[in-house]
């Protein structure tokens, strides 16, 4: 079975912007996948679709089998978990304690579980527990706030991860840390980014989007090599590849 | 809380070890809430059960190593508030004019009155200064769902909690970006209208956002609070002090004054 199967998508927004126009793609398991594309393309647009956070006009989602319905949210939101391109709108209870706990309690976790789990997911991210369980989130670097971030998502166990642009905004040393992560999560991935050496180096699949369009999807080792093709579509080569 | 936008930190001293802080959040809430209670019933002449009270309201300050200088910044400013709305008893007298003011005139009763409420204000506001500066917000909102607060309620004083944080965060921004551009102390109306206006949007975008990323882990209008902890002996034994504390006070008034 396919964790994700987007067909044929369709969406514009209130003020007449078509930002998908007959979208598709799917994910097999375990695959990771980049979606790379010019501002502009529907990357982000078509993220919040995927977790039933925007509603399309036409087409069809399917995640973990299920179809995008208002009833299957619980499972959707649980299945695949969305991580937002700008930490600061995701974190927001006081301390990285509750806010890794707070996807994990709306899914009916409490107690020792909950501690359990969130504990499990700050490690995972590379975080020392006893330094950041109880920092506020306010006060932390951009690059421990997106960790946190992806800490909260990853807490809720995920089958599919989707990362908005996950090295926006990162130094050299957090966003090889990043590298380093997402290469060692075994979840199915989709990572929707501007960094195309981050794709090259993470995603074995890459998908081109323009106006809310797929222009190509194939092996990212043949579509971030062509220029050409990167060029036409307002990309570059990966700096690595120049 | 607005009152304190400006320097927006309201937990401020939430990190100390004290007695008091290691108290359970609700028994905290319920000494504040008690404590205003027994000054609220106390009548505005009953100067003995004043020093009673301020002297038991100062020990708690000790004891919770809320330092005084912030304290006392936060009193000043709430504390100019509740004189410009108390103004109303202090020139509503009638009897013996001590002072003249035009149509108005300060009486012996109504300078009392004043001076009993503005009383009885200032140790309610050191009774709550000193649950807000020593328990974050969180905590006092989580204290009264486990006390038994409808949950509605609650979830919407988090969520405003929430967005009067997102609101400072823009208002923190926006004014960064104006004093980069050297932007005068005083902004023209023109000037101070757009940023208000910009303010709107931006910080309805932002919460826009926010709720979308809560919706992407699961929050389906509510937050789960799980099981509250029992409390534990001393917090009982310090509720029943406060408690005992109040009703002596009330009922030795007599012979208090």
């Amino acid at each position: 079975m396919n964790p994700l199967i987007v067909e044929n998508l369709f969406y514009t927004y209130p003020d007449g912007t078509q930002a998908l126009r007959g979208m598709s793609f799917c994910l097999a398991p375990g695959q990771n996948v980049a979606l790379v594309g010019p501002n502009g393309s529907g990357k982000s647009t078509l993220l919040l679709h995927l977790n039933g956070l925007l509603e399309a006009e036409k087409g069809n989602i399917e995640v973990g089998g299920k179809p995008m319905k208002a009833q299957n949210f619980d499972f959707i939101r649980r299945y695949l978990g969305l991580v937002f391109q700008n930490p600061e709108d995701q974190l927001f209870m006081p301390t990285v304690r509750e806010d890794i706990a707070f996807g994990p309690s709306n899914l009916g976790l409490t107690g020792t579980t909950l501690s359990q789990r969130v504990l499990e997911s700050l490690e995972m991210v590379g975080l020392e527990p006893v330094r950041f369980l109880d920092r506020p989130c306010f006060n932390l670097s951009v690059g421990e706030k997106k960790r946190v971030a992806l800490a909260g998502v990853l807490a809720m166990n995920p089958e599919v991860l989707v990362l908005d642009e996950p090295s926006a905004g990162l130094d050299p040393r957090s966003r090889r840390r990043l590298i380093g992560l997402i290469q060692d999560l075994p979840q199915t991935k989709l990572v929707a980014t501007h960094d195309l050496d981050l794709a090259l180096e993470t995603c074995s699949e890459t998908i081109l989007l323009e106006r809310g369009l797929v222009i190509t999807a194939g092996p990212s080792a043949q579509i971030l090599r062509d220029r050409v093709l990167l060029e036409t579509h307002g990309l570059e080569l990966p700096l690595s590849l120049q | 809380m607005l009152l304190h936008v400006p320097t927006f930190s309201l937990a401020a001293s939430a990190y100390l070890d004290s007695p008091w802080h290691r108290l359970d959040p609700r028994t905290r809430l319920l000494v504040s809430v008690l404590l205003v209670l027994g000054l609220a019933i106390t009548p505005y002449t009953a100067w003995s059960s004043w020093l009673v009270y301020s002297l038991f309201l100062l020990g708690l300050v000790v004891v919770s190593q809320v330092s005084p200088l912030t304290m006392i910044k936060r009193l000043g400013v709430e504390l100019l508030f509740v004189t410009v709305l108390l103004l109303s008893i202090l020139l509503s007298g009638q009897g013996v004019a001590l002072v003249t003011l035009g149509p108005w005139q300060i009486t012996e009763d109504s300078l009392a009155r004043f001076g009993g409420v503005l009383i009885r204000a200032a140790l309610s506001l050191v009774s709550l200064n000193l649950l807000t500066l020593t328990t974050p917000a969180p905590r006092i909102l989580q204290a009264l769902e486990q006390l038994g607060f409808p949950k509605l309620l609650v979830g919407v004083l988090e969520l405003m909690l929430r967005f009067v944080a997102v609101l400072v965060d823009e208002l923190g921004s926006m004014k960064r970006a104006a004093q980069a551009r050297r932007a005068k102390a005083l902004l023209g109306w023109q000037v101070a209208g757009s940023i208000l206006g910009s303010l709107f949007l931006r910080t309805y975008g932002r919460g826009e956002r926010v709720h979308l990323a809560m919706q992407a882990r699961g929050f389906k209008g509510s937050f789960n609070t799980g099981q509250a902890p029992k409390l534990k002996l001393g917090d009982g034994l310090v509720l029943i002090l406060v408690v005992g504390f109040v009703v002596g006070i009330s009922l030795g008034r007599g012979v208090l004054g």
